[in-house]
């Protein structure tokens, strides 16, 4: 009877064990998607870096290694993204971050966010390396299409497919039109898409910023502010919202000024 | 007793509060500081990151045995076990740089890789993408630095060398017939097609000793492993027709596939080549590559290859007027396994047989003067453990069993069509072993310093001969971008069986021995690359022809010479430029002294500009110079003038459009020669008013790639 309580006791223990590591790594992914989510608001590059040494160590809980590494290359993607003036620290990290997400499919190859996030981690490539451009371009096509076909419905696969688009020229597929399309569609599909808990949820605000840029683009200046605003309405916090709006308030205030402006001082 | 237990009790949360504080420093191997690196206890979230002078300090809250890691990006992960019994433990570590190590690749004079993964050179899309280079693997192989320019087909001429002592590999399986339409100078395309493969490694001299019985180069490919998803295209260009595809059945189990057709009839009607084709060239391929993960410690590859090639064609020969007909018909059947022994061990074995047959035919009017079937059978296995702890180990060994078949007849003289002339009659059967083992170990010192040391022994059971090659490699990581290298080292290769028939050869004869002097140095950045290299090669016991005993091993020789190679990319600019300065020397076969041999390429210069103005697009030049080849002038001394410098100018260009969702297509276009240069490939009998002329004037190519 001892013997039978004492494999009960270590078989209960184990199991203890397992479904807490389950709950810690659940945890932690929860606390650190909203902290990346304030770091990317406020554009902070340090804490950003903070994060993805948290996520690397959480990598080797043994526990969703896959997701942990698809959040640790949405945080490289994001530090390269926000760090692109900065050529050699943001290739870097987009290097990293291609790497990572590689990990991430290799482990779990039907999570479409990854497939996703790895599109749009090849087209910023090409920014670096345009003799990359053929290559990355088919692969990042690819990509992009992998990941309609497992979630139809995934307002970032819209996001990633416009941002895409965006950079591509009009004979080639791709165009303003085009993006604008991808990213009302994404709006859409955004607006019915609740909390996701430990799942990536992130685009809400950015959806909108994009399709301001696109009417920017196209020169409808007013009704990219609206959807700056917009931006900002879904995300109070959302930096770069705040800073575009900024920088054409400025603009405009320039524009306002008498004609003799450089003799005010 | 209780007390005790008690007493034990009492201990426990004693232990489990206490903090352990880890404190140290992180160094790279030239003992400077590291920023910004992770150390941290694997499974928790304890840890911190250096500050710039490389320093670190946190609280362990846990107790017991725990590994302490330490990783950053470009180097090796740290690891090291601790037990945190609360008091303060001090760490120096000391990361050594990734490239050196763990990416398995070790800086070795002479080599380029190709292949995604390594990302060095080219990708099978670049292959596709050089121009003048046909898709063909060989091809766009010879724009690289060290490979001479002798005959306008796929050949592999290596520094002086002559083009069978290039090895071909496939998976670990000698590949022996690598070439379509052979020929004496090679072929005209190499047999694989480079969608068909992951990546290939090229050496142009001072390759390891797991590759043996070679004297010049090696080119090594790796073939498709699990397609990463679903994918049929379909292709057609002019006398060309393609399909392939790669299906994941599951997540562990995937086929790629693909069948290539070809007839050169409407590729040279359209660009009125004037050929003396009584038979256009015409091959088809078939392809069937199966890939299961089996375990996640292993991975096995399952590779059939067919492929089929016709031509027909008049010698130009104004007495007889013979005409030549040839077939091949080749089989490639191999198992590959790779298989992780350990964390830092892994077994690759290979099973595989090759089946060749080709059978030649020339007629003079009505009469046949050549009739024969070659049929070449090889069965071959290699083991290989490769082991990484402080240095880098290989082992293995490679067995081979070779059957050679020949049956029909040729002219009993050399150079000659006469119907009149008695044939030699053939009908024999040649067999023999090699047998081989090879060791090769890199260790890693400090000032990146690296050292390949290996030894190899074969054995071939035809001549009863032993060959034992010593090579070294020595690598410095000078500074970041730039490494300089020196290689060394001995290498052999034994005759096909036919050679040690007393009646048309000779029993005795020693395998050719060359041994490499190599120094190296690369600049690399960013994509971009420098490389000079200086070599030294020098040939003994070649081939020589010997009135009474048929051939002897008494010939010998030497290469010497520099190869440059400048590649960059500067925004949509991508360009590649090869030059190679060659002196060969040889006293071989039926020469009367040393003289240049007519792959004795002086100068080499390749320069290839690629341009992609935007993603989809994308158009490249190739410029292409070889000085002229020796030849002997009718009447004159032996090998004593040249031909003209032969040069072409090739422009290719590509455009990727999708149709449809999932689809990508790709329309190519391609001229070669497009200056229409008449280049002199020889003279009928060194006769210079007879001047064997280049095929190709200018010659449109196009076609479409369509992925459904």
């Amino acid at each position: 009877m001892k013997k039978v309580l004492l494999v009960m006791f270590i078989v209960f223990v184990t199991i203890g064990i397992k479904a807490k590591e389950r709950a810690t790594v659940d945890k932690h992914i929860l606390a650190i998607k909203s902290e990346q989510r304030d770091a990317v608001d406020k554009g902070d590059l340090e804490k950003l870096k903070e994060i993805s040494s948290k996520l690397e160590r959480l990598s080797t809980f043994g526990d969703k290694e896959w997701l942990v590494n698809y959040y640790l290359a949405l945080n490289s993607y994001r530090i390269s993204t926000i760090a692109y003036d900065n050529k050699e620290m943001s290739e870097k990290y987009i290097e990293s971050a291609k790497e990572t997400i590689r990990k991430s499919i290799k482990d779990k190859d039907d999570f479409v966010e990854s497939h996703a996030l790895f599109s749009s981690i090849l087209g910023i490539e090409i920014g670096f390396k345009p003799h990359l451009g053929m290559i990355n371009g088919m692969q990042s096509g690819k990509e992009i299409e992998v990941a309609r076909k497992l979630a139809p419905e995934n307002p970032r696969v819209y996001l990633i497919d416009g941002i895409g688009k965006l950079y591509t020229p009009k004979m080639f597929g791709g165009g303003v039109d085009k993006a604008m399309e991808l990213f009302e569609k994404a709006a859409e599909l955004f607006e019915k898409e609740a909390d996701k808990g430990i799942y990536p949820d992130w685009g809400k605000d950015e959806v909108y910023v994009w399709l301001g840029n696109a009417y920017k683009e196209k020169k409808e200046d007013s009704t990219a502010t609206i959807l700056y605003k917009k931006a900002l309405q879904v995300n109070p916090d959302c930096g770069w919202a705040k800073d575009i709006l900024k920088k054409d308030s400025l603009k405009s205030t320039e524009k306002q000024l008498p004609d003799d402006s450089v003799n005010y001082k | 007793m209780r007390k005790i237990t008690f007493g034990i009790l009492l201990l426990i949360p004693i232990v489990l509060l206490a903090e352990t504080i880890i404190e140290g420093k992180v160094i790279n191997e030239k003992g400077e500081a590291l920023e910004g690196v992770n150390v941290f206890l694997e499974g928790t979230l304890d840890g911190a990151s250096t500050d710039e002078n490389g320093e670190f300090e946190f609280i362990a809250e846990e107790t017991g045995k725990y590994n302490l890691l330490i990783r950053i990006m470009g180097y090796r992960e740290f690891k090291r076990d601790l037990s945190l019994l609360g008091a303060t433990i001090e760490i120096e570590a000391v990361l050594k740089e990734e490239m050196l190590t763990s990416r398995g690749i070790t800086v070795r004079a002479s080599s380029f890789t190709t292949g995604e993964e390594n990302g060095v050179t080219l990708t099978p899309l670049e292959v596709v993408m050089t121009p003048g280079a046909a898709a063909d693997i060989c091809w766009a192989i010879k724009s690289f630095p060290g490979v001479q320019q002798v005959e306008e087909g796929a050949g592999l001429f290596v520094r002086g060398g002559e083009v069978s002592e290039t090895k071909f590999i496939l998976d670990g399986a000698n590949v022996y017939h690598p070439y379509r339409y052979e020929s004496p100078t090679g072929g005209f395309f190499g047999t694989f097609a480079p969608f068909l493969l992951n990546g290939t490694f090229f050496s142009s001299g001072g390759f390891g000793a797991e590759y043996g019985n070679a004297l010049s180069g090696v080119l090594s490919m790796e073939s498709l492993s699990l397609p990463p998803e679903r994918t049929i295209s379909l292709g057609m260009g002019l006398g060309n027709l393609s399909a392939m595809g790669r299906i994941p059945l599951s997540n562990n189990f995937g086929i790629n596939f693909s069948g290539n057709h070809s007839n050169t009839k409407l590729l040279f009607d359209f660009n009125d080549v004037e050929g003396s084709f009584t038979e256009y060239p015409f091959s088809y391929d078939l392809n069937l590559n199966l890939a299961w993960r089996y375990s996640e410690k292993g991975l096995a590859k399952a590779f059939f290859f067919r492929e089929k090639d016709n031509v027909g064609v008049s010698l130009q020969d104004p007495v007889w007027g013979a005409n030549y007909h040839g077939t091949e018909l080749s089989n490639l059947y191999n198992l590959k396994i790779d298989h992780a022994v350990s964390d830092n061990s892994f077994l690759k074995f290979n099973v595989s047989r090759t089946d060749f047959e080709k059978q030649m035919e020339i007629i003079a009017g009505d009469e046949y003067v050549l009739d024969l079937i070659t049929t070449d059978e090889i069965n071959q296995t290699k083991v290989m453990l490769e082991k990484e702890t402080w240095m880098f180990l290989k082992v293995g060994g490679n067995l081979e069993q070779r059957k050679s078949y020949f049956s029909g007849f040729t002219p009993s003289e050399e150079d000659t069509f006469d119907p009149s002339v008695p044939s030699n009659y053939y009908d024999r059967e040649y067999r023999s072993y090699i047998g081989s083992i090879f060791m090769e170990e890199t260790s890693f010192f400090p000032y990146n310093l690296s050292l390949t040391s290996g030894i190899r022994f074969d054995r071939d059971s035809k001549s009863s001969k032993n060959t034992f090659d010593p090579r070294f490699s020595l690598a410095w990581k000078a500074a970041e971008e730039i490494t300089l290298s020196l290689a060394t080292g001995a290498f052999h290769q034994f005759y096909e069986p036919w050679r040690y028939d007393p009646d048309y050869g000779n029993p005795d004869l020693d395998p050719m021995e060359a041994r490499h002097y190599i120094v190296s140095g690369t600049w690399e950045n960013n994509g971009g690359m420098i490389r000079l290299e200086g070599y030294y090669k020098d040939y003994d016991k070649l081939l020589k022809e010997d009135d009474s005993l048929n051939y002897i091993s008494s010939g010998s020789g030497y290469a010497k010479g520099v190869d440059f190679f400048i590649k960059k990319s500067f925004e949509k600019l991508e360009g590649r430029v090869s030059y190679s300065y060659l002196v060969a020397r040889r006293n071989w076969e039926d020469y009367p002294y040393l003289a240049s041999p007519d792959f004795d390429i002086t100068h080499n210069l390749t320069a290839i500009l690629n341009v992609s103005p935007i993603p989809v697009f994308s158009v490249g030049a190739k410029y292409m110079y070889a000085t002229g080849k020796p030849f002997t002038p009718s009447g004159e001394e032996f090998f004593s003038d040249r031909l003209p410098s032969y040069w072409t100018l090739d422009l290719s260009a590509f455009y990727l459009h999708s149709f449809f969702s999932g689809n990508l297509t790709v329309f190519y276009f391609s001229v070669n020669n497009v200056t229409n240069r008449n280049n002199i490939l020889g003279y009928y009998n060194g006769d210079k008013n007879e001047p064997i002329r280049s095929y190709y004037n200018r010659l449109y190519y196009f076609g479409v790639s369509f992925q459904i």
